[in-house]
């Protein structure tokens, strides 16, 4: 995929707005495997304001098109979400090379050791970010499944019924046997929470995908994979251990405790459970272990061959234990 | 084998690409170089890890009764901790007790 020219972006973007668009510092940024982001600088007549660009490669790798995704965030922005505006967007692959939105640019950082440092450096900070999280994740939760894009799959059941029925289709992939997934799975099918209404949820919100900045947070990134689901399949991803930085005294990123991801989820009109809290945070670290030991297996198979995806194999260990400390025990009934 | 030994020549292969490769790697190479250092590592510790034969377990525990499940528990905690003796040494530091505090 080549970068997109500031030409092409000027000429575009002087169409969009009507009125004659230089740009400067483009600057590329690192984020998703897949995509470009380049953050840039448009000089307006009336104003200069800082954007970012977000490009795919084109249609057939995206997990969705670019328009169900500009869906989703504007779904989110109107539900007063914190994340990007979007200004611009297009499917036609001819103006800078691929599909592509762009969105005004947030201050902040996105690097989860930087957002550790961040927090830990100013008192009261980290707790902020957590609350406004939970609040913006409880905006969105709140929103009915009538509001999704039409395209996006409504699931057939209750979402622990989809959840368990991933886990048994990883399991059955798996090249070697895992006691250790095999024992947090049955535990998963003994202690399953209480069906409830699936909702809008982000789908990835964790450290990693957050702006954060002095103010608390910038924004919620990534509308990628972006479903109807479990609402505290959205909360509980945010703590696991991987998106700690290390810093696993802190349950939430790495940077809040549970209580401050609690306090702005019901300051956002949500319902908060500690017992589907659990669950789902048991459930997305199997879900993750079992999705490392597939990228293992699709570089082993030749689907997609890669030194990141070999290594993935031998980091299913992780969430291997991180589970099995989770139930603490084969039944856990207690 | 003539020296140096596998262990040997992993480790100067790790050395050598975190010390001469990556600075002198372009930014979108420099994360496969250090994932690339990682796993010579890694390889050091299985090469020099106790190859212990793991206790016998069931065929599955997926549909074991709660009693069996309890009781394989700790074995199977033994079988990860293992694993992670050679792929992230130091990562069972954190456990079901310490994860249980951050958490109350």
């Amino acid at each position: 995929m080549t970068a997109p020219t500031a030409g092409a972006l000027g000429n575009f973007l002087t169409n969009e707005f009507g009125s004659e668009a230089q740009i400067k510092n483009m600057a590329p940024v690192t984020a998703g495997a897949r995509r470009i982001n380049v953050l840039f600088d448009a000089e307006l007549p009336d104003e200069s304001a800082g954007f970012c660009l977000t490009q795919l490669p084109n249609e057939s790798d995206a997990f969705r098109s670019i328009a169900d995704e500009v869906q989703w965030l504007k779904l989110a922005h109107d539900a007063a979400m914190k994340v990007p505006e979007v200004v611009a967007w297009s499917e036609d692959a001819s103006i800078l090379g691929g599909p592509f939105f762009i969105t005004r640019q947030v201050s902040g950082v996105t690097i989860p050791k930087h957002v550790v440092e961040l927090c830990g450096s100013q008192a009261g900070l980290g707790a902020k970010v957590a609350f406004e999280i939970g609040e913006s994740l409880a905006k969105l939760h709140v929103r009915g499944i009538d509001e999704v894009p039409a395209d996006v799959e409504r699931p057939e059941g209750t979402a622990v019924d989809a959840a368990l029925a991933w886990i048994d289709e990883g399991m059955s992939e798996l090249l070697q046997r895992s006691p250790a997934f095999e024992l947090v799975s049955r535990w998963l099918r003994n202690n399953q929470p209480p069906p409830t209404p699936v909702t809008p949820i982000h789908g990835d919100t964790r450290n990693g995908n957050i702006i954060v900045n002095e103010s608390g947070l910038g924004a919620i990134l990534d509308w990628e994979t972006a479903h109807i689901g479990e609402p505290f399949e959205d909360l509980a991803w945010l703590a696991q251990r991987m998106w700690r930085a290390r810093n696993d005294q802190l349950e939430i990123g790495g940077f809040a405790n549970r209580s401050d991801l609690r306090a702005g989820y019901e300051a956002g009109g949500g319902t908060w459970s500690d017992e589907r809290f659990h669950w789902w945070k048991v459930y997305r670290c199997v879900w993750w272990g079992l999705g490392l030991a597939r990228q293992g297996r699709q570089h082993l198979d030749g689907t997609f061959r890669s030194i990141i995806m070999a290594a993935s194999g031998r980091r299913v260990a992780e969430l291997e234990w991180d589970a099995l400390c989770l139930i603490e025990r084969g039944n856990h009934s207690a | 084998m003539d020296r140096p030994t596998a262990v040997e020549l992993l480790e100067i292969m790790s050395a050598t690409l975190n010390e001469t490769i990556v600075p002198a790697t372009a930014p979108h190479a420099q994360h496969q170089t250090r994932v690339v250092a990682n796993l010579c590592r890694i390889l050091m510790r299985e090469l020099d890890a106790d190859q212990a034969e793991p206790s016998a377990l069931p065929p599955s525990l997926i549909d074991v009764d709660d009693a069996t499940a309890d009781a394989t528990y700790a074995d199977v905690l033994e079988l990860v901790r293992a694993k992670l003796a050679v792929n992230k040494p130091g990562y069972d530091a954190h456990g079901a007790i310490e994860e249980r505090d951050i958490v109350a």
